[in-house]
């Protein structure tokens, strides 16, 4: 196996307005392939989460590539983060000397619940799963409701800083305790919004990156199922911990390596648990932990504000999860970047964690 | 409520899939066990939902009456579309 570099990233403003990810992706590529040195005729595959049929295809005739492969890649949430992981393998593998890797997603888009599953019933928003899964985990963990707001008012925080992110005001944890309940379990300002937005990066052979590039040092991926009847205990999330492992093992890093993380927060509760799964917290702390982040004011864990801060284009999430992560292991990050930041993490799961992708980016 | 079950092996699915997925024989519907046990429950909008175990397969369901708690039994009632919560014995 070769070792894969991130060359370059991008991310295109998220936007509550619809959008054509076609267009996005475009957008996000071109701007990304004018900014890196690799020259086009290196790329060997171009794989793209979101957007229409034949997308890898119709992206690369729309940027002038005749790459070897070329496809698209649909995991619901996890697409970015697939498509990302495809990428790699091409890499890695020697198939491809470089490699695009593209996702975008309209806020009108389809997608955000899984018809297929019948044991949702007629519930099939992913708000009843993330209500029972949040209430499970204060169950479990002993969370407060307060401490769950103070992880979506770090995420909102967090996101001030993000100039991709979707526009918000300043939410203290007071706010998010105070926006409208959702359900029993949720109030609005602890749920990811949907979102118009897209993101790219370029991966390359280390030898054609050159030294000090980034790394893609290690990639995991765990499915447990697809339905809510295998999401396993409401609790925790088990597929996250197995992508994780994998990730950490191929990387051959411990957790506590880890400087900074992207976790898949698509309800606040779940960012807790993401950070136990990756074993960023202790098992039943991971409220705790972040809540006391949060009073401390640091960005360790998504500094770019998360799903719940940021915004959520369902395929394109989990690559600009890994965009920011190339970002702060690069001394990118700005406003946002990290002190010292080596390795990264990023997770991102779907429908209810039944499936996670893992990736740690390091220098 | 109608599973698919698994004659071989005793597995029970809610996807439509004919095949056991767990020792890949034949499955035929079955009407699913007609109580079940709440693993956790919420509300929204006033309208009280819960996960239940069915015979080894989890549902989110209305709940039509009764107060859940984890480890209470639920009752499919009419056509399963729903679950009554049943008082603690």
């Amino acid at each position: 196996m070769r070792r894969v570099a991130v060359v370059g990233a991008r991310v295109e403003k998220f936007s509550e307005k619809p959008a054509d990810p076609g267009a996005v992706m475009l957008e996000a590529s071109a701007r990304l392939l004018g900014s890196c040195k690799v020259e086009r005729g290196r790329i060997g595959a171009v794989v793209c989460a979101g957007g229409r049929t034949y997308s890898g295809a119709i992206l690369s005739e729309c940027l002038g590539l005749r790459p070897g492969s070329s496809h698209g890649v649909e995991s619901m949430c996890c697409s970015g983060a697939d498509a990302l992981v495809s990428a790699y393998a091409y890499v890695a593998s020697g198939l491809a000397d470089a490699a695009l890797v593209a996702g975008a997603d309209s806020a009108d888009g389809p997608g955000r619940a899984l018809e297929w599953d019948a044991s949702r019933g007629g519930l099939s928003s992913p708000l009843y799963w993330g209500s029972l899964m949040t209430r499970a985990y204060r169950r479990y963990s002993g969370a407060t409701a307060e401490q769950i707001a103070a992880i979506a008012a770090k995420a909102h925080a967090c996101a001030r800083d993000n100039p991709a992110a979707l526009p918000g005001g300043a939410a203290g944890a007071r706010d998010v305790l105070g926006s409208r309940p959702v359900s029993a379990d949720l109030r609005l300002l602890e749920c990811s919004r949907p979102a118009s937005g897209g993101a790219a990066l370029l991966l390359a052979s280390e030898e054609l990156a050159g030294g000090g590039a980034a790394l893609v040092r290690g990639v995991g991926r765990a499915t447990t199922g697809a339905s809510f009847a295998s999401a396993g205990r409401l609790d925790r999330l088990e597929s996250a911990e197995l992508a994780s492992r994998r990730a950490y093992e191929a990387a051959r890093i411990g957790p506590e390596e880890v400087d900074v993380a992207e976790l898949h927060d698509a309800f606040s509760a779940l960012e807790a648990m993401a950070a136990e799964a990756c074993g960023l917290a202790p098992a039943g702390g991971g409220a705790a932990s972040l809540e006391r982040m949060h009073r401390a004011g640091q960005k360790r864990i998504n500094p770019r504000g998360g799903l719940v801060g940021a915004g959520h284009p369902f395929a394109a999430t989990g690559l600009a999860q890994a965009a920011e992560i190339y970002f702060q292991v690069s001394g990118l990050a700005g406003r946002r970047q990290v002190d010292g930041a080596r390795t990264g993490l990023v997770h991102t799961m779907a429908a209810a964690g039944t499936s996670s992708s893992a990736v740690v980016i390091g220098r | 409520m109608m599973l698919r079950h698994c004659r071989a092996c005793g597995a029970r699915w809610i996807h439509g899939s004919g095949t056991c997925p767990s020792c890949l024989g034949p499955g035929k519907l079955a009407e699913a066990p007609r109580r079940g046990t709440v693993v956790e429950w919420s509300e929204m909008g006033g309208a009280v939902f819960c996960a239940a175990d069915f015979g080894g397969v989890r549902l989110i369901c209305p709940v039509s009456s009764g107060t859940p708690a984890p480890g209470r039994t639920a009752e499919l009632v009419g056509d399963g579309a729903e679950v009554r919560i049943l008082p603690d014995p």
